[in-house]
Order: C-alpha cells, then structure tokens, then sequence
C-alpha cells in the first residue's frame, strides 16, 4: 500500500512527471507517445500502467497515460483527442476488441503510426496498424485446456467426465476468445471430458464463488475439472469447492494469470496450474514496440508475450511477483 | 398516509393490509419456492447449497438494511455502497493481522465515517440526496484507488471463522451476523423513539419536522447506518475469499435496492420493516440460487431477476387496491 | 448579482464550466484545438441523448432508470436488424425503445407504483435481454461507408451525431416552452392532482416522457453502435449514473416541474468536458474518481443549505 504520495501533483500528473530527463539511446529518445490504456481498478492494468512508465522513462520517450473506465465509447472519444495532440505515435489498449476500427482509421488518415497492445483485434483489420504485442487470448483459453487434460493425467485420472468453466464479464473480446480457444482445443484433445456448465464470474471472486457453488451443487461427483479464465475466479471455485465439501487436490483446477493469489494456491497445492500473463512482460514489449518503430527495425504484425503453462514445478521460476510501487 | 402505515400491524387481517400485503406475498413465496426446490431440485436442500444461499444473501442483506433506513426516512436510496464496499473490503484484508474482529471494527469504522458525511451533507446541509451519494461513492472510489493503488490485497494465513466457519453445518457465521443485524433493525425501527421518528420523516418530511421531531439527526442517523451496512458487507465478502480489492461490491448498490424493493419496502419511504428486506433478499437469493444450480444461462438468470422485480411490485399494487 | 441570487446553481454551472476551460487550456494548448472539440462533441452527444430522456421524465414527476441498459440493447438491434439496410435497423431500434418506453409509463400509472421500481425491473430485464441478443459473439458492423459517414467533421468541430443531438435538445426545449403537452409534462411533475383536475392530459403527458426518454436511450445506442462499427451488451453501463448527475447538475429538480432541457445540456457539458479536460492532461486513475466526486459534490452543494444562506446575504 502506498497511502502517502509527496504531493497532489504527482497524483494529476504522474505520467508527466516520470517521463522527466533521462539520457537515455536512440531515435526514439524525446519522442511524444500518447498511451490509451485502462483503469487502475484493474489490478493487472494498475502493474501495467505503472510498469509502461517506468520503462518509457528509461527509454527516455515522452508517454503520456491516459486511462479509460472500460468505456469503449470514451476511448472512440480519447483517440478523437489523442490524433488531435498530433503525436509521434500512438499506443492504444483496446477496451473492446473491434469496437475502435472506426478510430484506427481515422488515426490511419491522420499519419500516425498505430501500435497495440493487450487487446488484439480481428487480424483481417491489421492494416490498421503497425504492430500488435501482448497476449493471445486463445491461445491461453488453448493451453489452459491442455493444462487441465495434464493435470488429469498427473493425478493417474482417465480423460472422461465433466468440466466447467468460469469465464470472464459475458461480451468482452478476451473472454470470447479465451472460451474459444479453451473449447475448441478441449474438443481437439480430449472428446471424453464434456462441458457440463459455464457461467460468468465477470473477473471477480465473489461472483466466481456463487457461480461455481450453483454449478458444484447440480453437478457435485460428476465434475473432475474446472477452468476459471482467471486466478483470481479460481480463488472463488476453491472457496466454493471447499463448501461443497469437494477435495480441489483431487479435481483439475486450471486459471490464468499467474496472479499472486494463483501463486499462492499453486503453492498450497488447492490449484493444478495457470497460464502466464504478465503485465510487466506485456508492457516491456510495448515499449520495445516504441523503440523499434522510432528506430526503424523491421517489425512483424504480430508479437505474442510468452504463455508457458505454469504448475509446482516452475512457480517459482516462471512467475515474478507483481511490482508495487 | 395511512394509519396502518404507522401503527404496528397485528393478527393474520393486518398482515394482508394493503401496506403489508406485498410483504406477505414475497414471504409466503420465499418459503414456497425454498420448500419446492428442496422436493424437486436435487441436492438443493445440501448444507452446502443452503450455505451459498446464506452466504449469499448475507452480504446483500446487510448493505440492504443499512440501505432500507435511508429509503423510510425519505431519501430514495444511496449509490455509495459499492464503492464502501470495496474500500471497507481493502481495509479488512489489510487490517486481518490485527484478528477478525479488530479488522471488522476497522471496516466497520470506515463505513461510519463515510456515512456520517454523507449524512452530514444530505440531513444539515440539505443536499440533494441522490446526487451526494453519487458523488461520495466516486470520491471514495477515489480515495479506494490512490490508497491500495489498485493492487489486490491477500489476506496472510487461512481462512478465519468468519470467513469459513459455520455454526452448525449450511448455517455459516454469516449468516447468524446477518440475522443479528436484521433483529436488531427491526427492533431499533419499530420499538424506539428513533426508529418511529425515522419512519414518520419518510411518510410525510414536512409534518415531521413541523411536529419538532429530530429531522436532522434521523437523517444522518439514517446514512450512517446505510455506510455501517455497505462496510459490513465489504468486510465479509473480503473474509470469504481472503482478498481485498476495487472490484468488491460492483453489483452491490443496485442487488440492495432490489432486494429492498421486492420485500415490499416503498421506495418514497415511509412504509416497510426491515424484515421484509430480510425476505427480499432471501427471496431473491433462493430464486438466484436455483437458476445457478439449474446452470441457466446467465442471460436468463438476468431476465428472471427483472422479472421477479417487475411481477413483486405489480402483485403487490394490484393486491393493495384489491383490499382497498 | 442577480441570477446569482436566484439561482445559484444556474450561475455555479457557467462558473465551473468557464472556470475548468481556462485550466485545462492553461494545462494543455490542444484542449481548444478543433480536433478536441469534436471529441467533446461525441461525448456531449451519447450522454446528452439520455440525460435529456431522463430529465424529461424527472421533470413529469417520475424517473426511468432504463435508459443506459436500453443503449446497449438498442445498439445490438441496430447491428443485427440492420446489417443489410441501416435505415431497418435503426427504424427496429426506435422501435423498440418507444415500446419499452410505454410500457415503462402504462406499468407505472396502472399501478400507481414509483417509476423507480418499474424502471430498475425493465433495467434489469434489458440486460438480460442485451446478453441472450449477443449471443456470446462479438457483433459487428461491416457498413464501413456509414461508419465513416457518422465519423465525418463538419467545420472540423461538429459531428452528424452531436448535430443531431443539438437539434434535439433544441426541438425538446420548444415543446415544453410553446405546447400543449410540453405545459402538460411541467404540470404533471409539480401538481399532478391539481393539473389533472384542471383538464391537462396528465397521463397522456407522463406516457410520453416515457416514449421520449426510451426513443432518445435507442437512438443514442443506435448512433453509437453505428459510430463504433461494434454492439455489445457491456454498453452503456456508466451511462445511468452520468446521466443522473447531468441532469440533476442541470437544474433538475427531483421533485418534478422543475428545470429546462438548455440546462440539461449545460449539466452534460460539465461533465463532458470534465472528463475531456481529464483525458487531455492524462490524470490518473484516482484523480478521475476524486475530480468527478468533488465536482459533483461542489454543484450539489450549491443547490442545498450553503446556497440558501448565501441567497439570504445576496438579496
């Protein structure tokens, strides 16, 4: 916790003030890069947010952050301003994946270069822009269900029976993507596990806990694994397991994140594994974005930060405790 | 106004008199659903599902009591509580070395705070009430964000016994604090002198304060029980799950208004017990619990939540005029 | 001084209005920029469409709450119904709206019930509703040619939508000012018993505050939806709380019968250009909150006790 701050003004302006006089290489050393992201209230976007600063001031880039209520409307709105500052380039965190191809359009006309980050877009659009870098959604929803078919198979379980899912707020891009992927694959591999049930725990433990009770009382025996798209729901599905009277060391409990409460119950042995992301890799690779664009290296649409699959075994090296400030 | 609306109802006639009669109504169907599923629904009536139904209903609950004194005194309802909720459920996390109960009061003292503010501006300063409280949950929101910097809180060790513990196996600590505080409210409401005048400034403001009643001071009375309740609320979800942050209470505000409605509480205030919002919440719980259990999509489960709004107030108009 | 004494909240609002575009031009040269003012203008537009179908029902003694769900909903037929042909799709929006917007008023007289309790049930339902329409996909609009056509400056400044927006809170002030019916709303809002005795259509007028408020909720929905080239059900979710505050900041009395739409739209540019001003300068997170508290608290002040002493030492 950090309640006390020097002053009001670091609070109105943080982004002004970090990106003050480092030395810093390169060609993109005093360039202006307006960064459209999220809201602190999002843990993940917070480590983010404070993350990308830290690194644009080493760089020496002049970032300007401005965060976004998961209002794709006020960011149709916050591009609309970000073109009229006329930057070198702009970094935008799309709150819902297509709803800005509108906007990229219009920052396409007004030539200036567009890079994204954490949100992909449908890639038929990648015109749009210059680079992506961040996570792939499905591909986490995809190795998610191969984590879950794994911890079956290290429990000496046979790949049959049910599954549920606890899925993120219904409607966003990455909860669509994530079940995609994680359906898809599970299908692919292992056509005996069946998904008895999916509801919304909308990246919340509290509403994660009532979902995955509602769905441990219909299915109770029946289920052997349960795939919560966040570790933070899958702290829920525990708190449920444990009221139900359910053993989660006997079942297959897959989330996502490596978020430190997934840390710790990885550690407790409550939960099987998760999926990598990190905020702290997604930002270092947005940044690296900036420099490459400034610097003229050769630049792919497409760069996905690492997803390894996480268990016991590499907690520890995989993943890096979240930075506080 | 009414007689009835003052003077406490009695015998099986005044619990179908119009101003009680959606009361009953939602009573009667709570136990009817609860003893319907418990026949039909397997493993309904399971300590552990009764348990996620009292878990459930306790949070709400308690922000809806806290809630419910600011709507019969008069002043519609607060849109303050989620964000209380969530900086009460930081301030738990962070003060849960100290012991559970020490980190309650913390809470809990946070909530009062808060509350009393509000009350402050709404009661002595005369403010419009909706837009205070619109206006105090994003400062708190504020205050909640630049505190914890929008970092979950853990809570260290295992869970505690408010968190996890039961009194006898489907009956969690929760659940028996959450019937105290209903207790306690109804008796604080309807037997007390403050209670009385609290009810008597939301049926008619004006006569109130021309008779000399304590207007002011029900009023903040009023707020500071609705930031007690919402803290509360933050205080267990926080001790369930172990973690503090600024997601806590997203719903909160509007599942305690229609917890509070749906008991039969009139939202221009005036009319209405705290143990209807007690039935509200746990009618709408129970109807939350078996939509869940059924694995409805949760497209349905909203549509049905609306519904059962809807049909409550509708049943309980057109049964009022009936008796009238 | 004297407006000032007459109404302090109307002075407060030009106040914190005039006063927050010098410090945010002092802050940052591009907020006057054209490019800016457009973006104002989208702002103004979405939030000035519900805010105006809320104030109106507030000023006929009632209140609907439905108004930010009904934008994701409508945004999401607009899309599906309109695929093919726009004009179908937002004809199906508006539709809809003005429907759930009289059921919103029929429900409400025939029970003589509050409008809050009828209105949270429908809020509640829409979302649901919202939800099943999406069906777990994500919908979008690949009439790119429309898109661009709503997207377009005119004189660098103004968008067909908040032109739209304009002209509808102008259209609204009109018809309370000069009709009928515009004297029927005012009346049904501050002596409901007494107008209807006094032969104004009382319930024609409340119905219609409905209709209005629903259409202006779907149009909004529409427009946005069109603009984005994307519906979804998460749409809309801050809109009912901004909405509120627009127009109680405006001048709107909770009570009913009082304030005007021109004060409405001053209530929506506050808070628009607020948070423009915010975005601008790229406040943090917990400044945002705090601002938007403090600025809503300030206005709130300004309508109870402080503002009654301080007409008492001003007259």
């Amino acid at each position: 916790m950090n309640i006390i701050r020097s002053t009001f003004g670091a609070l109105l302006a943080g982004s002004l003030l970090a990106s003050a006089s480092v030395a810093a290489e390169g060609a993109q050393a005093g360039k202006k890069v307006i960064f459209l992201g999220a809201d602190d209230i999002c843990e993940y976007c917070a480590v983010y947010n404070d993350q990308i600063r830290k690194l644009a001031a080493e760089k020496g880039i002049d970032l300007e952050v401005v965060t976004n209520k998961f209002d794709p409307a006020q960011q149709a709105t916050q591009v609309d301003q970000a073109i009229a500052k006329r930057p070198d380039a702009i970094l935008l965190w799309t709150i819902d994946g297509t709803a800005l191809f509108p906007a990229m359009r219009k920052v396409q006309r007004a030539d200036i270069p567009l890079l994204l980050t954490d949100v992909q877009p449908d890639k038929a659009r990648e015109d749009l822009w210059v680079q992506y870098t961040g996570g792939n959604y499905e591909e986490q929803g995809s190795k998610s269900a191969q984590l879950l078919i794994n911890a079956l198979e290290a429990k000496g379980k046979p790949l049959e029976g049910g599954v549920i899912m606890i899925t993120g707020i219904v409607g966003q891009a990455q909860t669509i993507s994530m079940t995609k992927g994680f359906t898809e694959t599970l299908a692919d591999l292992a056509p005996n596990l069946e998904i008895l049930g999916a509801q919304p725990g909308n990246w919340d433990t509290g509403t994660s806990t009532q979902a995955a009770a509602g769905l441990f009382t219909k299915y109770g025996d029946e289920i052997v694994g349960v795939y919560a798209a966040e570790d933070i729901m899958m702290q829920g599905v525990l708190i449920a397991a444990e009221r139900a009277g359910l053993d989660p060391t006997e079942m297959a409990m897959v989330g996502g994140g490596c978020e430190p409460v997934g840390i710790k119950n990885i550690k407790a042995g409550l939960q099987y594994g998760t999926v990598l992301q990190s905020p702290v890799d997604e930002a270092t690779y947005a940044v690296q974005s900036i420099v490459d664009l400034f610097n003229g290296a050769e630049m792919s649409k497409s760069v996905y930060v690492p997803h390894p699959m996480v268990t016991a075994e590499n907690v520890d090296e995989v993943c890096q405790p979240w930075p506080t400030n | 106004m009414s007689a009835a609306t003052l003077s406490r109802t009695s015998g099986f006639g005044g619990l179908f008199a119009p101003a009680r009669v959606q009361a009953t109504v939602i009573q009667i169907a709570t136990v009817v659903m609860f003893l319907a599923a418990c026949a039909f629904i397997e493993n309904f009536a399971s300590a552990s599902n009764i348990s996620s139904i009292l878990y459930a209903a306790s949070t709400v609950g308690i922000a809806a009591v806290g809630l419910a004194s600011v709507t019969i005194s008069g002043n519609l309802f607060a849109l303050s509580l989620g964000s209380t909720a969530a900086f009460a459920s930081i301030v738990y996390i962070a003060a849960s070395g100290w012991g559970v109960l020490p980190a309650l009061a913390a809470s809990v003292a946070l909530g009062l705070v808060f509350g009393l503010l509000q009350g402050l501006v709404v009661g002595w300063l005369r403010c419009n009430a909706i837009i205070s409280t619109i206006a105090a949950g994003s400062l708190i929101a504020g205050l909640a964000t630049w505190v914890s910097d929008g970092r979950t809180v853990l809570a260290e060790g295992g869970p505690s016994w408010l968190g996890s513990g039961t009194l006898i196996p489907g009956v969690p600590w929760q659940a028996v604090l959450f019937l105290l505080i209903v207790i306690v409210g109804e008796v604080l409401m309807q037997r007390t002198r403050a209670g009385w005048e609290l009810r008597l400034r939301g049926t008619n403001p004006d006569a109130a304060e021309l008779a000399g009643l304590r207007v002011t001071r029900m009023v903040v009375l009023s707020y500071v029980l609705a930031g007690a309740g919402a803290a509360i609320a933050g205080a267990l979800i926080a001790a369930q799950s172990g973690t503090g942050n600024l997601r806590v209470g997203a719903d909160l505000d509007f599942s305690a208004i229609a917890a509070m409605l749906v008991g039969g509480v009139a939202i221009g205030g005036g009319r209405g017990r705290i143990i209807d919002v007690a039935s509200g919440t746990l009618f709408l719980a129970v109807l939350t619990n078996i939509l869940l259990v059924n694995n409805f999509a949760y497209e349905v489960q909203l549509m049905v939540k609306g519904l059962a709004v809807l049909v409550a107030v509708t049943a309980g108009a057109l049964l009022a005029r009936k008796k009238r | 001084m004297k407006t000032l004494a007459e109404n302090p909240l109307l002075a407060l609002r030009w106040l914190l209005l005039l006063g927050m575009a010098v410090i945010f031009t002092a802050a940052n040269s591009y907020f006057p920029a054209a490019g800016n003012i457009f973006a104002l203008g989208e702002s103004f537009a979405l939030l000035g469409l519900v805010a105006l179908g809320l104030a109106l029902t507030i000023l006929a003694g009632e209140f609907d709450l439905s108004g930010g769900a009904m934008v994701a909903v409508s945004g999401l037929i607009m899309l599906k119904c309109g695929a093919d042909n726009a004009v179908l799709g937002l004809l199906a929006a508006l539709a809809f709206g003005g429907l759930v917007g009289l059921f919103n008023g029929i429900v409400t007289l025939k029970l003589g019930v509050s409008s809050l309790v009828t209105t949270l049930g429908v809020m509640i339902l829409l979302s649901g509703f919202a939800v099943w329409l999406e069906g777990g996909q994500a919908i979008n609009f690949e009439n790119y040619d429309l898109t661009d056509a709503f997207n377009m400056d005119w004189f660098g400044v103004l968008s067909p939508r908040s032109v739209i927006t304009i002209v509808l809170f102008v259209v609204t002030g009109l018809m309370l000012a000069f009709t009928r019916m515009g004297r029927d709303i005012i009346a049904a809002g501050s002596h409901r018993k007494a107008a209807g005795m006094a032969g104004a259509d009382v319930r024609g007028a409340v119905v219609t505050t409905f209709v209005l408020s629903g259409l202006f909720a779907a149009l909004a929905g529409a427009l946005l939806a069109i603009t984005l080239g994307r519906a979804s059900s998460t749409f809309g979710a801050n809109l009912l709380l901004q909405g509120a505050s627009a127009a109680i900041l405006g001048g709107v009395a909770l009570s009913g019968g009082v304030g005007r739409p021109f004060g409405v739209a001053i209530g929506v540019l506050v808070l628009a250009v607020l948070n423009n001003g915010l975005g601008l300068i790229g406040a943090s997170s917990p400044a945002i909150l705090l601002l938007n508290g403090g600025v809503l608290l300030i206005a709130v002040l300004a309508g109870g006790a402080p503002a009654t002493w301080l007409r008492a030492r001003l007259a």
